[in-house]
């Protein structure tokens, strides 16, 4: 898989696309996590009546959720970088080539789920990065408590990616993959849930078990959140790891099947 | 005998329109195979699943006389279809992430860039290349690592006729270090200026397959006329050396030889000595091509 890594690494290094888009994922995680960081300062200048007590939203540990919620919104960046891997490969008809070469298919889509895995991890580290350094700047004190919500944030990159990965291995287009995936990330998967609300109510995973969703519910809303809690009733971490940890499976072993059946 | 490639009983459907049809033949190792058809006979289809990028419906194939798999087509250097290469990357960088998938130690990239005459666009970004050039590279990278097999769809494709001679050249010089080489065309031309084995297909079955003086036998034919016919027709078949008569076209007989032996003084002096005094007596060379259509139409 080394080999295979090395030889992805080839594609990626002249990819200036890649480098761009990377490059502004590092740049927007630092900008909206700054901008709220604004926000919030000014507002607790004028009126120090919220977040009193409990600490601001920018104090460790309540930062971990605060900016993970955050930069989840710019999850659709490192999808892009993976619809635009695969969808390259279908355009430039190497996918085809690489197997005439000698990759076996299946071969040639683990290094991609592999891809997968390291972009939904540097995306995470760039956000713990960011995140230890804000804290800091705002000079509270370094704390690992609350770290669960840089594990939450991993599997909403993964899960995310991976939605990114099965897109384009189906629609092969670039345009067409990266058209669906925003709409259906900002619209569909949130309609779905609200229509069915009403059937919902009461069940322990709530409203999150859609694709991306789901993954969104592990990041509850940092702000205001007694307030809040009462109104989304975010649903139980642990469920909703174990539905991404089934969706996780269920694009892998997507991914694989159509890759290794279908013609190239 | 070796074989390169068996294929059996090879069938595929794309929906309603059948691409293969129960196609089998082998493959000797150190020949030049040529598979000749038309447009959609099929040829690159079949090519596509000797690769695996294609499923068949039905039939198998073998590789090396075994069950193939990603390893024996490391073995192969392969020109499908188009050149694939990524578009953004230099012709080297291109033939370095192809190198490593064949799993070629110190590819000789120079080497087989000069071989191509494209050496001096190496550092070139494959988008910037015409498509003769393009093509180019490609059969470059068939020839990384030297591999025991070639297999090349339309090598000449969008090449110009100098570029096209200097293929055929490659080609022949690559089949004499004994490499099998096989090469899918419609171009007769090419695949009788360069193949030793030929396989001819239509619409998805095989006509025939063998070597290519077997199937594209290319005999002397002489066209002859006299008033009667039938006794012309006597006559010729008692003549020595003949291999076959048959009844023209307009009342004209046909008389083959083998290549290169038909004589007009003798035949018209043995039809002069048996009382034929002839009234036509032509040459006809019959073409490949005619050869060609007859078999695909």
């Amino acid at each position: 898989m080394q080999k295979l890594l090395q030889i992805e690494w080839m594609k990626v290094r002249n990819y200036r696309t890649f480098w761009i888009l990377a490059s502004l994922f590092v740049a927007a995680v630092v900008g909206i996590n700054y901008i709220s960081y604004s926000i919030n300062t000014q507002v607790n200048n004028t009126t120090s009546a919220i977040g009193l007590g409990t600490g601001g939203p920018f104090e460790f540990p309540k930062i971990w959720n605060t900016m993970t919620w955050m930069s989840s919104l710019l999850l659709y960046f490192p999808g892009f970088i993976i619809i635009f891997l695969i969808t390259n490969e279908y355009t430039f008809k190497t996918h085809r080539q690489n197997i005439i070469d000698g990759l076996s298919r299946k071969q040639f889509v683990m290094v991609k789920l592999n891809l997968a895995w390291i972009i939904a991890l540097a995306s995470t580290i760039v956000v713990f990065v960011a995140t230890a350094l804000f804290g800091i700047i705002d000079g509270s004190t370094f704390t690992f408590e609350g770290m669960e919500y840089i594990a939450y944030f991993f599997v909403c990159s993964l899960i995310y990616v991976l939605f990114a990965m099965l897109l384009a291995l189906m629609l092969r287009k670039a345009a067409l993959a990266v058209g669906i995936y925003f709409i259906y990330g900002l619209i569909i998967d949130n309609i779905i849930p609200g229509i069915l609300r009403k059937y919902l109510d009461g069940k322990p995973y709530g409203t999150y078990f859609m694709p991306l969703d789901v993954a969104d519910g592990l990041l509850p809303f940092p702000f205001f959140k007694n307030q809040i809690d009462a109104i989304l009733r975010m649903p139980n971490p642990y469920i909703c790891l174990g539905i991404c940890v089934a969706w996780v499976v269920f694009y892998h072993w997507f991914s694989i099947r159509k890759f290794e059946k279908e013609d190239l | 005998m070796n074989y390169v490639l068996e294929i059996n009983n090879l069938s595929k459907n794309y929906g309603s329109v059948q691409a293969l049809n129960n196609v089998s033949y082998k493959v000797p190792a150190g020949t030049v195979f040529g598979i000749l058809g038309p447009n959609g006979s099929g040829k690159t289809t079949m090519l596509g699943i000797i690769m695996d990028i294609l499923r068949a419906t039905s039939g198998g194939i073998q590789l090396f006389g075994e069950t193939p798999t990603a390893e024996h087509r490391r073995r192969m250097g392969t020109l499908l279809e188009t050149p694939n290469f990524y578009h953004y990357m230099s012709a080297v960088d291109n033939l370095k992430i192809a190198a490593a998938i064949k799993g070629v130690d110190n590819p000789d990239i120079e080497g087989v860039l000069k071989k191509v005459n494209l050496f001096e666009r190496k550092d070139s970004k494959f988008q910037t290349f015409s498509l003769g050039m393009k093509q180019r590279l490609a059969i470059a990278s068939c020839l990384l690592g030297n591999p025991e097999v070639l297999v090349f769809d339309e090598p000449t494709n969008g090449l110009d006729p100098v570029g096209i001679a200097e293929i055929r050249t490659l080609i022949k010089a690559v089949a004499q270090e004994g490499k099998t080489i096989i090469m899918a065309s419609h171009l007769l031309d090419e695949v009788e200026k360069v193949c030793t084995h030929v396989a001819i297909m239509k619409k998805g079955t095989l006509l025939a397959s063998g070597s290519v003086d077997e199937i594209l036998a290319n005999d002397d034919m002489a066209e002859t006329g006299a008033a009667n016919t039938a006794q012309l027709m006597q006559v010729l078949s008692s003549m020595p050396g003949q291999t076959k008569v048959e009844a023209g076209l307009n009342g004209k007989v046909n008389v083959h030889f083998p290549i290169g032996t038909a004589n007009l003084a003798q035949l018209n002096q043995h039809c002069f000595n048996h009382g034929i005094v002839l009234d036509h007596l032509q040459m006809k060379k019959k073409s490949l091509e005619a050869k060609f259509l007859e078999m695909t139409n």
